[in-house]
């Protein structure tokens, strides 16, 4: 008896809110970085489970694409936070509010 | 006919349109070479026009454009030609050439000379096409054009607020008249079905229009005579207009545009025929204004002003003659003091130029010696204005006497002979103060200045001189009348109307004409025992006189002050009212409040953007949210 | 049956995980527990049977992306035990109600729906029969998918360049001294201090 799909389905919603309210609440910039990896996971086991429902390989191909993107993602993400770093001695996001108005 | 008679409008109208373009640059000191051209040129298409339209029944008509043409609304913009128009033709082109020439040397040195011929042109344009037109609503933008430069040449010298202001007044009290004016030009419409004179006028011989229909025309097209021919009560312009420039004041307020209304009604004869009641009104404002304008012109010490309310006061003359029927008469007269009133003006004008600038006769005097060919030209003019035999004005203005006698209405007969006493008077009054005496009163200087005119100036007072003393005797009494005999096939249907005939010369014509003379020469002669016999003392004279009603007369009977108080008054007020009240606070309030109202909104949502990376995803996540919602609730599950 | 008690416990963990890594404020204890999650995450894939897939996610996710993280951490030297003020109250509020609503309607709609579908080839015996999980993926990837891959692999230059870009320190550039407090002007004064 395969998994059913709709089991998959909520973990997946449930790890994409979770990742959601970890962005939103936290003022770490490194936890928010997390909590965007945590939604990336949320999506590719969306992917995968409806690749095997389907019975179709184009979910796991594509999940390779998007964790590729996620490395690419964070490698820059890192970046941009050493170079804010940087310049202000401070992860905590709601300090970078330069932008205002 | 069709091939030339339509340049004889263009023909200037080019000229204004080159003199204008290229003035400033190219033409500058020989702008009148080309309107005094195309004048010419229109004069002698005018007198070719002239002699092929005599003796003809029908007049000539010619369309150039399709110019409206609405379902029923039809107006062409096409000319007709009959022997009315031939004359005004003549007088229009023929003066208005001889004053062009004048304002050579007159106007020669001004910084503005090729814009004054430039709008001189357009405005000999403008009255071409009033009088040249074949229905009402091309006469009135004709009308209104030549109003229209006549706002422009009043205010020729615009950096004079005085000057500025005569333009507007003109144009403002013209506008009064012409709303009458444009009102009848509906009406007729309305009643008529057409605009054309040969329609309507056919439509009123074949009978069945109401009377109250033609009776409302005719007052309210003599609503715009009376605005546009400076009669009372919107006669305050003209005196003011001679602010412009002295050729300017020959032309148009003496010549040709104030004579527009006197061509209105003539050119209307059949529709005033028509309703007896509107003849009476015409009649009777235009005797008021003759004898009216006659009295303040005795109190004035500018010598153009004297000319202006002599202008008014003959003007009067024409409409007195319509009013009891007398159409060939009031053209006649219409022709005569085009001659003898332009002459005056251009003859003032040249004392004007020798006593370099000066206006006031007061100080002015002795110049017969001086300026002989000015003094004997003016000369001429004034027995022509006061109706002396055999000068142009005895015949026209007896005629327009004899004909108000023979229709029975002798109160106007008796006013219009008091008026011409009067007019006789002020006019010796003017010619002695002027230019009788042994010394003029004016400084070293000026006297030593003292010149003749030059020769572009004298050629046209000569000229007009002569026309001044022999042109009465195209309008003979009677059959004699060459005038009266031209003019007739335009006028029957008006005079089949009325009942009247072209009567023949009777012995009680003659007793009249002596009567006319004999009252002029007394004129004359109180003039010459009150300015010649009594001599210098002029000012303590005049105070002396008659104090109180001599104050009254000189400011014009406070007409102009009226006006202020009432009509200036009550506009300007509440134009105010309604600027503070309106457009400052509704309007401005509306505009300024719509700005105000985005500038609160956004400080309102300004706050919205902090600045924080997180209250944006949160904002992102909320759209999130309502879009879930709507598609869960909306399309079902 | 077994698969699904495993799936479900395999689930459990990997939420616990999700929820230690928001909640943490020790930045390594979240980032431990992140290493949690997606460990559990490759145990769910091995029971899809993605085997090559679990694989890749321990080995990029956890081990190189997650490595990544711990690099950049000990380098920028952070006080990780800081009193971290919270998140300006009112989104606070907000932002939890939300999640828990929209995770509500997710389940709601996720779980009514039936859902249906037209089987491709690929079922598990025929996997098998192909190759395995791996070789099928390799095959689908080289044919289908060869374009996305090719992007991929530029996407991924693209990031190292813009990365080293990114984290060059220019010539005398300036370098903030002390932690930045609220209320200061930012003004990074000119240090030769390495970070």
């Amino acid at each position: 008896m395969p998994i059913p799909v709709e089991y998959y389905l909520v973990l997946s919603a449930v790890l994409f809110i979770i990742g959601a309210a970890g962005v939103l609440l936290r003022r770490n910039l490194f936890i928010v970085l997390f909590s965007i990896e945590l939604m990336m996971n949320a999506v590719n086991i969306n992917l995968v489970g409806f690749s095997r429902f389907h019975e179709n390989m184009t979910g796991q191909n594509f999940v390779l694409f998007t964790m590729t993107i996620a490395a690419a993602e964070a490698a820059i993400g890192l970046a941009i936070a050493t170079a804010m770093f940087r310049n202000r001695r401070t992860l905590m996001v709601d300090l970078f509010d330069v932008m205002k108005g | 006919m069709q091939h030339y008679v339509w340049l004889i409008p263009v023909l200037p109208f080019a000229a204004f349109v080159l003199t204008l373009v290229l003035g400033k640059w190219w033409i500058k000191e020989s702008a009148h070479w080309l309107p005094i051209l195309a004048m010419l040129g229109s004069f002698g298409l005018s007198i070719a026009a002239f002699v092929q339209i005599r003796g003809s029944q029908q007049p000539f008509v010619l369309e150039v454009w399709r110019w409206i043409s609405v379902g029923k609304f039809q107006v062409p913009f096409a000319f007709q030609i009959d022997q009315l128009t031939a004359v005004m033709l003549l007088v229009v082109t023929g003066v208005g050439l001889l004053i062009f020439i004048y304002s050579r040397g007159y106007m020669r040195g001004d910084p503005g000379y090729y814009r004054f011929f430039a709008y001189m042109s357009l405005f000999a344009f403008s009255m071409l096409i009033l009088v040249m037109a074949n229905n009402y609503l091309l006469l009135y933008f004709g009308w209104e054009a030549v109003g229209l430069c006549s706002y422009y040449l009043i205010g020729f010298f615009y950096h004079k607020p005085e000057a500025a202001a005569a333009g507007k007044k003109a144009f403002i009290t013209n506008r009064v008249g012409d709303f009458g004016f444009g009102l009848g030009v509906m009406l007729i419409f309305v009643t008529f079905g057409t605009l054309d004179y040969t329609g309507v006028f056919s439509q009123i011989g074949a009978g069945g229009i109401s009377h109250g229909a033609l009776l409302g025309i005719s007052l309210l097209l003599f609503m715009g005579a009376m605005g546009k021919s400076a009669q009372f009560p919107l006669h305050v312009w003209l005196p003011d207009a001679m602010e412009g420039p002295t050729p300017v004041s020959a032309l148009i307020h003496a010549a040709t545009m104030v004579t527009a209304g006197v061509y209105l009604v003539a050119r209307s004869s059949p529709i005033f025929a028509s309703a007896p009641s509107a003849m009476l009104v015409v009649g009777g404002i235009g005797t008021f204004t003759a004898i009216f304008a006659a009295v303040i012109g005795i109190a004035q010490q500018d010598i153009k002003k004297v000319l202006a309310y002599s202008t008014i006061s003959q003007l009067g003359y024409m409409f007195m003659a319509l009013g009891v029927g007398a159409w060939s008469a009031a053209i006649f007269h219409l022709v005569t003091h085009a001659f003898f009133k332009a002459l005056l003006f251009l003859g003032a004008g040249s004392v004007i130029h020798s006593m370099g600038g000066e206006q006031d006769m007061r100080c002015m005097g002795g110049l017969a010696r001086r300026i002989p060919v000015t003094w004997v030209t003016f000369m001429a003019g004034g027995l022509a204005l006061s109706g002396i035999f055999p000068f142009a004005g005895f015949w026209s203005k007896d005629e327009i006497l004899g004909k108000s006698f023979h229709q029975g209405i002798y109160i106007i007969w008796a006013v219009g002979l008091i008026a011409a006493f009067i007019t006789a008077f002020y006019t010796f009054r003017m010619i002695f103060v002027t230019f009788w005496g042994k010394e003029t009163r004016s400084d070293e200087t000026t006297c030593k200045r003292i010149h003749e005119s030059p020769k572009s100036m004298i050629g046209p007072l000569i000229l007009l001189a002569i026309a001044s003393t022999l042109g009465g005797f195209l309008g003979l009494p009677g059959s004699f009348g060459v005038i009266q005999r031209f003019l007739e096939p335009v006028f029957a249907q008006a005079n089949g109307i009325l009942g009247i005939g072209e009567l023949s010369v009777q012995p009680l014509d003659i007793i009249l004409m002596f009567v006319s003379l004999l009252v002029a020469i007394m004129g004359m002669g109180l003039a010459w025992l009150i300015y010649v016999k009594r001599g210098n003392d002029l000012p303590a004279f005049f105070g002396a006189l008659f104090g109180p009603v001599y104050r009254v007369v000189y400011n014009k009977f406070y007409v102009d002050e009226f006006y202020a108080a009432t009509v200036v008054r009550v506009t300007v007020d509440g134009s105010r009212w309604v600027w503070r009240h309106f457009d400052e606070a509704v309007v401005d309030g509306a505009v300024n409040g719509m700005g105000t109202l985005w500038q609160r909104i956004g400080a309102r949502m300004r706050p919205l953007q902090t600045g924080r990376v997180q209250n944006y995803l949160l904002g992102m996540f909320i759209g999130l949210f309502v879009i879930v919602t709507v598609v869960v609730f909306a399309l079902g599950r | 049956m077994v698969e699904k008690i495993l799936f479900i416990i395999f689930a459990f963990f990997a939420v616990v995980g999700g929820l230690g890594t928001i909640t943490r404020k020790n930045v390594v204890h979240a980032l431990l527990m992140l290493v949690f999650t997606f460990l559990n995450v490759a145990a769910i894939f091995f029971l899809t049977q993605a085997y090559f897939l679990a694989v890749v996610q321990v080995l990029v996710y956890a081990g190189a992306i997650m490595v990544l993280f711990v690099f950049v951490i000990m380098f920028l030297n952070l006080r990780t035990f800081e009193e971290e003020e919270q998140t300006h109250r009112r989104q606070r509020w907000v932002a939890l109600l939300l999640s828990v609503l929209v995770l509500a309607e997710f389940i709601v709609v996720l779980t009514g729906i039936t859902f249906t579908s037209a089987k491709g080839g690929f079922s598990p015996a025929a996997i098998q029969a192909a190759g395995g999980n791996s070789h099928v993926l390799g095959q689908t990837l080289f044919n289908s998918f060869l374009l996305p891959f090719e992007v991929a692999s530029v996407v991924l230059l693209v990031a190292m360049v813009g990365a080293i870009i990114l984290v060059k320190k220019e010539r005398g550039a300036n370098v903030a001294t002390g932690a930045w407090e609220p209320g200061k002007e930012p003004t990074p004064e000119l240090t030769e201090e390495e970070v």
